[in-house]
């Protein structure tokens, strides 16, 4: 039996294994070579030549690195664009009044110094509007001057309310004049009478290319969204008019946008609804076209750095031709309120800041304004260059219907109360007379502020 | 004739003198023998210098104040030797204060005032670096401002007029040197020039703003009890807002009061001689802050941008008040190494050295 069942096993037929993963021969490869290749033995050593050469050895010193934490992606920009706004180091300074909803537009409180209150510094700072080259984090709290062109910005602010017609502004000035702070008040002003403030922080960020961009179907010529920029700026607008925004009910029909938005929805909710860049360029618009219909409350449309604006941008379109500024939608939106297209039938501002640190020559721009300022003062308005070739017309377009704020210097009586405030905040440690008072107006170019702040507080002369 | 030609000859070996030669006196240093003898210390003879040595008033004149408080220091370590030899390990006792005493007969006593420094406090701490108490700043400053008027109605080289003038120079309307009204502060000048790169004396300025600013933004230290700063420092919340005193309160407590000159082949064998050399002020402000700078050029700055440089100064300086910074270290090196050096001071052998 035994014998039997070995015999069966035995005549079990062999599997045959697939010829895919047949076992590769290397006794079959070696019997074609004359050589042992597994049993090769080192080289002979037959003359000084065949030794092993020495590698040759660096006896640098090796400095001694001393392992530290590197700063992590991201972390140097924002220690750079950090911004301080206060310093509790700086003495507080008692006496000075709060700005309340009509205060800046008083005639009597021209030439004093108010504190901005601490809603609206939050909300400020949401909206971008300090900026890492002003001088907030010298002292205790945020405090503006109110000065003569901030008032008369103001009044008209307040009439463009009553006479429900949009102002259009366009802020000019030398280098350090004040431009950016008095757009600064114009916002806070807004604020406090609770309108609603959309500011483009930086016109240069929306057409130096270093945010994405897409193009908009069925537009011709073709038109370009900026989403992440979109979404970022809705946040933002959310994050600064939240009560607003809140107890504003919607006027239109949105649901073709988003499915979410229910019966009686306020414009806090279509904010809300964008989630995704997707959705940010249809939801903006969808506000600025509620925000545009009567009976909502007033808007304050800012943006600084207008010479960025105006030019052809870095983007360019799928067949790579070229993009002018304007067909960025965003800029469009900004571009339509300035020029009148877009009305706004609740008041509200419209205001544009140049800048003179950051800027390129325009020259349509800088005809526009020639022209613009000429006529406001009754002197003769200049005429076009016939030999200049890069004018272009549709930022002469976009900016001939509005009207043109010059800042330059603060006056003497206003230079002494901010210099007041300076003392007071422990700042300057000289004595204040009217000798310094001088002293300090004229190194400031008569009385250009910043060149001030830069002539007494950011000096090695205390 | 033979005798005539001798006469002649005689008399051309002599040098034709038109005043008896004389060597100056220098009334303020007193001349004391550099050998001691076994006996000195039995009698307990007084070594010091009379007291016509420190006549001189402390404000006008920090050199001489400094030669004569050399002299002083020689016979006080001098006497100190035999201690020494004892024990080494009373070196390491002897501290910041201890030394300060020896010196410079020992820093002035603490003002208890709870406020800030007075102005002429604080002048004589940007003149001198160290506090006074408020009533003898104030004498001190009383004296300059006399002294000063002096100067102006008697101008400098009066004594000039006659000496190979028909009529005399013009008069100066000024002495050398003056100037109406100094634009940058004394300790800030000298600073700014220490940090200046490249000979960027504007850029530097701009960065020594920049420190003050970042001072000023910065919260009041906290001061460290084991590294004492200046006696007589206001309190940590009157520094932020007055940043001149803030540096110059963090570089005088760290400067070091003397520095170990080697002098070659005088200590015996081929070996060189350490010999501790006492520091003037500017001298002193200015080794504390090559140090600080030695710290920051290490230092990795932790942004990016112009304003990086300015950062890290400030923060050293904030470091080196609330007694962080490694700068300390260095100061107790120096003092360490310069109270083992001391015996050196009265050498015999830096003697003959000098000579050759």
């Amino acid at each position: 039996m035994a014998s039997a069942q070995a015999l069966r096993t035995l005549a079990r037929p062999v599997i045959p294994v697939a010829p895919r993963i047949q076992p590769i021969m290397r006794s079959l490869a070696a019997a074609f070579s004359t050589t042992s290749l597994l049993s090769a033995a080192p080289p002979a050593v037959k003359s000084r030549k065949d030794l092993p050469k020495k590698t040759k050895k660096t006896y640098k010193k090796k400095q001694n690195i001393v392992p530290v934490k590197k700063p992590g992606p991201g972390e140097r920009k924002a220690f750079r664009k950090r911004i301080q706004l206060s310093n509790n180091s700086a003495l507080p300074v008692s006496g000075i009044e709060s700005l309340e909803a009509q205060t800046m537009a008083k005639a009597e409180s021209s030439g004093k110094m108010f504190a901005v209150p601490d809603q609206v510094v939050d909300q400020l700072r949401a909206l971008e509007a300090f900026k890492t080259t002003q001088t907030w984090n010298l002292f205790r709290k945020p405090h503006v001057l109110v000065r003569k062109e901030t008032v008369e910005l103001m009044g008209k602010l307040e009439a463009s309310v009553e006479k429900k017609e949009a102002l259009k502004v366009v802020l000019t000035g030398s280098r350090l004049s004040g431009k950016s702070l008095t757009l600064l008040q114009a916002q806070s002003y807004a604020l406090l009478n609770e309108w609603v403030v959309i500011n483009i922080p930086e016109g240069q960020d929306l057409t130096n290319g270093n945010t994405e961009f897409s193009p908009i179907p069925d537009t011709e010529p073709m038109q370009f969204a900026q989403p992440v920029y979109c979404l970022k700026l809705l946040q933002n607008i959310y994050k600064a008019n939240k009560a607003v925004l809140e107890k504003t009910p919607l006027k239109k029909d949105w649901s073709r946008l988003t499915t979410n938005l229910k019966e009686g929805a306020t414009l806090a909710d279509l904010a809300l609804s964008a989630k995704e860049s997707e959705f940010a360029w249809p939801t903006l618009s969808a506000l600025w076209t509620e925000l545009t219909q009567p009976g909502q409350p007033p808007v304050l449309l800012t943006l600084d750095g207008l010479a960025h604006i105006n030019k052809v941008s870095e983007y360019r379109d799928p067949s790579f031709n070229i993009v002018h500024a304007h067909e960025l939608v965003l800029v469009r939106m900004f571009v339509d309120a300035l020029s009148g297209k877009t009305k706004l039938p609740n008041g509200g501002a419209v205001i544009a800041a140049t800048s003179q640190n950051n800027t390129h020559f325009h020259p349509s721009q800088e005809l526009v304004l020639s022209q613009l300022e000429a006529g406001q003062a009754g002197r003769e308005v200049p005429k076009p260059n016939a030999y200049e070739r890069k004018y272009d017309d549709r930022v002469y377009d976009a900016l001939k219907n509005s009207t043109v704020l010059r800042l330059e210097g603060v006056s003497k009586d206003e230079a002494r109360v901010l210099m007041e405030y300076w003392g007071a905040s422990g700042m300057l440690r000289s004595a204040l007379d009217t000798r310094a008072v001088a002293e300090k107006w004229a190194l400031g170019g008569h009385g250009i502020v910043g060149e001030m702040e830069k002539a007494s507080l950011m000096t090695m002369r205390m | 004739m033979a005798s005539r030609l001798k006469i002649w000859g005689a008399c051309r070996t002599l040098a034709v003198r038109p005043q008896p030669a004389r060597l100056p006196t220098q009334p303020f240093r007193v001349q004391i023998s550099p050998s001691r003898f076994y006996a000195d210390d039995a009698t307990n003879k007084s070594s010091k210098p009379a007291a016509g040595a420190k006549v001189e008033t402390p404000g006008s004149a920090t050199r001489s104040e400094l030669g004569s408080a050399g002299v002083a220091q020689s016979n006080e370590l001098a006497q100190k030797t035999p201690e020494k030899t004892a024990s080494t390990s009373h070196i390491e006792t002897l501290d910041d204060a201890a030394l300060e005493q020896i010196l410079y007969g020992g820093r002035p006593a603490t003002s208890q005032r709870e406020g800030g420094l007075t102005e002429a406090q604080e002048d004589a701490l940007y003149r001198e670096g160290v506090i006074p108490p408020p009533e003898e700043a104030e004498a001190v400053l009383a004296k300059a401002e006399t002294a000063a008027e002096s100067r102006s109605i008697f101008p400098v080289g009066s004594e000039l007029q006659t000496t190979g003038h028909k009529f005399g120079l013009p008069k100066k309307p000024y002495p050398d040197g003056f100037n109406v009204k100094k634009r940058y502060h004394p300790v800030l000048e000298q600073i700014t020039r220490l940090l200046m790169r490249h000979g960027e004396l504007s850029v530097a300025q701009r960065n020594m703003a920049m420190v003050m600013n970042f001072l000023r933004t910065a919260p009041a230290p906290i001061y460290s009890p084991k590294f004492p700063l200046l006696p007589g420092t206001p309190p940590a919340s009157h520094l932020p807002l007055n940043p001149v005193l803030y540096i110059t309160i963090a570089i005088d407590s760290v400067a070091p009061l003397l520095k170990v000159r080697n002098i070659a082949g005088a200590g015996g064998g081929g070996r060189a001689l350490e010999l501790p050399v006492p520091l003037a002020v500017r001298q002193r402000r200015r080794m504390a802050f090559q140090w600080i700078l030695d710290v920051i050029n290490k230092k990795p700055s932790k942004g990016s941008g112009r304003t990086q440089f300015a950062h890290r100064i400030a923060e050293e300086i904030i470091a080196v008040v609330e007694g962080r910074s490694s700068v300390w270290e260095k100061r107790k090196l120096v003092h360490k190494l310069g109270t083992a050096a001391r015996a050196n001071v009265g050498s015999n052998k830096l003697k003959t050295k000098k000579k050759k």
